[in-house]
């Protein structure tokens, strides 16, 4: 017998095997004989950990090695791993432990499966909150079962989720999802490559052009991540909203607007979410298609930070989520028919307009639009407002960049949302509409002169022009005071207040001696601040 | 002769991204994955497993999870309950504490997998463990890797472990 191991033993065996002992720290190697029993072992391993031989447990394929085994017994063979406990004290409540947990195992399967059973009979029918566009994202989810059917599991996830607040919080923490968030190219890739967002983007193309748009794509995102945020905007939504309820026709245009955007989209989005996440695109569209058709606040504007209704907060919960994907929809969305209607309807609302304007998306959309005069001007000149009036029309285009360039100019809109300074704005075009109506010849060439405001402190040579060329003649007169009221009801983006905005030429005409502030006021106004023409018009109408 | 009880030992499963995986894992990843996996040791009446925090112990299918999706049978153990506890507060105290979590390297289903092989000798399956390398692989995810390395999973609902259920 040769005896090549290492190791001193009684046995008589001569192969010697090496054995990994491994303990939760460490690992350590042993060369034993093969048929060298636990007890030995024991001993090796003792002397090697410096530990008592009582305190050693061996495991090895999920059995504890007795004493009096053998390795080989066990089919302990070369290179395997045996674990190693080390023990510390019993403990007395090991029995009643043991006791309890084999009891509980066995109720711990039963209520197991029957929990399974009792999730996967849950109807998959219920609407989710529209979390589809959300829940698509937060991958890291944690609720609900597997389910094959994607519909089916998002269902079940919005159900959990939306059961569960704390879990929605903690996705949303969850600095992945959060990341994740924050980067809109993923985002778009991730919503893109839904097909069923393909069929919603085949059928709506201004969603395809929303997700081009990187700017707003952010937006939404920071909407997505940040809960006060969207709850805010949604809030203005849906006191928009029903602001646009309230008004005469209001109704009708909403009803309008809905069946020709919401209920393709709605189909369309059931088919996938089973709920309608575009629901707050309408409420988007309201607020967001009113940018292009400024109206005068004729009421006193509501208080902006006044606590919503009960109804809107039951509509804004159930819409929260769905804000997600909405915001910024609504600058692609002019251009369909039934927006068209809605802007008509929307003119007439003042309080609308101040809603929209303390909407915090209105500046990321005034941006977005300003980089695309395109866009803007097609939305301009699709206002049902212009499209009786060519001429109109035609200044409008030429005005755009320049006016969209003042409404960048923060303290235009910082003026346009002071309600003061808006309501100063509104009594002065109120009081040009008076003159007008009481004394038209008193202001002659006075047309237009709102739409001129538009152009603000640029140069409107194309009005200037246009009302020297209509200053006779008493149907010219008619003509402008039409003309102006049609204006005055129209577009005004331009709402900063007129004597801030010609100050400047308001000290000019006075240094030239036109004293008169106040018709200088007005000419200016009619000219939109050409100060040529107003000294034109000042001579014209009044001896200085 | 094994005249030593014998307690059953299994394994469950979770899909962390509750099907989501399956889905979006071929346009994220490029390949499919299905499931974002997360496992527990369930011995003794208790889950058992690693997270953020450490090893937590709770009610099986006690964390927010739920229940699991799929339940791998381990076989038998005889190790007993004080012995294991012991096994496992050695392990948290060790290469199991909560800061050495690792995503990818060091993860609840490293940790299941050890305890398996301990309790029973068996590895716990394969996808399961193969998974870090699988998303590792993909450019997505080595772009995410930075994120994703910075990530402790750690399912609440359990209790930390610390060994005796508190005695020590």
């Amino acid at each position: 017998m040769a005896e090549s191991g290492e190791t001193p033993g009684p046995s008589s065996d001569p192969k010697i095997i090496k054995v990994t002992v491994k303990t939760p720290k460490e690992k350590e190697e042993f060369a034993v004989p093969e048929n060298s029993t636990i007890k030995q072992f024991k001993e090796d391993i003792s002397k090697r950990f410096k530990t008592q031989i009582d305190q050693l447990v061996l495991i090895f394929a999920g059995k504890i090695l007795k004493d009096q085994d053998s390795l080989s017994q066990h089919a302990i063979h070369d290179g395997m791993t045996v674990h190693l406990v080390m023990k510390t004290q019993t403990r007395s409540q090991d029995h009643a432990a043991q006791s309890s947990s084999s009891s509980t195992s066995s109720s711990a399967a039963a209520s197991t499966e029957s929990r399974s059973t009792s999730t996967s009979s849950m109807p998959a029918s219920s609407s989710p909150l529209g979390l589809g566009g959300l829940g698509g994202l937060a991958s890291l989810s944690g609720l609900g079962m597997n389910l094959s059917n994607f519909s089916e599991l998002q269902t079940q996830m919005q159900q959990q989720l939306m059961s569960n607040p704390e879990m929605m919080a903690q996705i949303m923490e969850n600095p992945f999802v959060q990341n994740m968030l924050s980067n809109p190219d993923l985002m778009r890739q991730l919503i893109v490559a839904n097909p069923q967002m393909q069929q919603l983007i085949q059928r709506n193309p201004e969603i395809s052009h929303m997700l081009n748009n990187p700017d707003i794509m952010r937006q939404t995102l920071e909407l997505a991540r940040n809960p006060a945020m969207m709850q805010e905007m949604m809030r203005n939504q849906d006191r928009a909203l029903s602001n646009l309820e309230s008004i005469p026709g209001g109704y009708n245009a909403l009803r309008r607007m809905y069946t020709d955007i919401q209920e393709p989209m709605l189909n369309a989005a059931q088919e996938q979410f089973g709920g309608n996440p575009f629901a707050s695109l309408v409420n988007n569209l309201a607020a967001g298609g009113s940018q292009p058709s400024r109206t005068e606040n004729r009421d006193p504007l509501p208080n902006p930070w006044a606590p919503p209704a009960a109804s809107s907060q039951t509509s804004s919960s159930a819409s929260t989520t769905t804000a997600a994907p909405s915001p910024g929809l609504g600058a692609g969305m002019f251009n369909t028919p039934g927006m068209q209607s809605l802007l008509q309807q929307i003119t007439e609302n003042p309080q609308l307009m101040q809603n929209m304007l303390s909407a915090p998306y209105m500046r990321s959309m005034m941006n977005s639009l300003s980089h695309n005069p395109d866009l803007a001007a097609q939305m301009m000149l699709n206002n049902p407002l212009f499209s009786g009036n060519p001429q109109l029309q035609e200044q409008m285009r030429q005005q755009l960049p320049v006016s969209l360039q003042q409404m960048q100019n923060p303290e235009t809109l910082s003026a346009m949302s002071n309600p003061r300074a808006v309501q100063a704005l509104l009594q002065i075009q109120q009081g040009l509409q008076t003159l007008a109506a009481e004394a038209p010849g008193f202001i002659p060439g006075f047309g237009q002169g709102n739409v001129g405001g538009v152009g603000g402190t640029g140069s409107t040579p194309s009005i200037g022009s246009d009302t020297s060329s209509q200053g006779s003649g008493e149907t010219g007169q008619q003509q402008f005071v039409q003309q102006m009221l049609q204006a005055l009801a129209s577009p005004n983006p331009q709402m900063q207040s007129p004597e801030v905005r010609f100050q400047q030429q308001l000290e000019q005409l006075s240094a030239m001696g036109f004293l008169n502030r106040e018709a200088n006021l007005q000419a200016l106004i009619a000219t939109g601040g050409d100060v040529n023409a107003a000294i034109e018009r000042l001579l014209g109408s009044q001896p200085s | 002769m094994d005249q030593s009880t014998v307690y059953p030992v299994k394994l469950y499963v979770y899909d962390m991204s509750k099907g989501m995986a399956r889905q979006l894992s071929p346009i994220m990843l490029g390949k499919q994955l299905d499931g974002i996996w997360h496992t527990a040791i369930v011995v003794h009446g208790d889950e058992f497993f690693y997270g953020g925090e450490g090893i937590s112990s709770c009610q099986p299918g006690g964390t927010v999870l739920g229940a699991p999706n799929t339940v791998v049978d381990l076989g038998t153990t005889e190790v007993t309950e004080e012995i294991f506890m012991d096994y496992l507060t050695s392990l948290g105290e060790s290469t199991y504490r909560g800061d050495r979590y690792r995503l990818f390297e060091h993860n609840c289903n490293t940790f299941s997998n050890e305890v398996a092989q301990f309790l029973t000798g068996a590895k716990i399956p394969a996808y399961i463990t193969d998974l870090p390398s699988e998303v590792l692989s993909t450019p997505f995810g080595q772009a995410l890797r930075p994120i994703l390395d910075s990530i402790h999973i750690q399912p609440p609902g359990g209790n930390h472990f610390n060994g005796h259920y508190g005695q020590r």
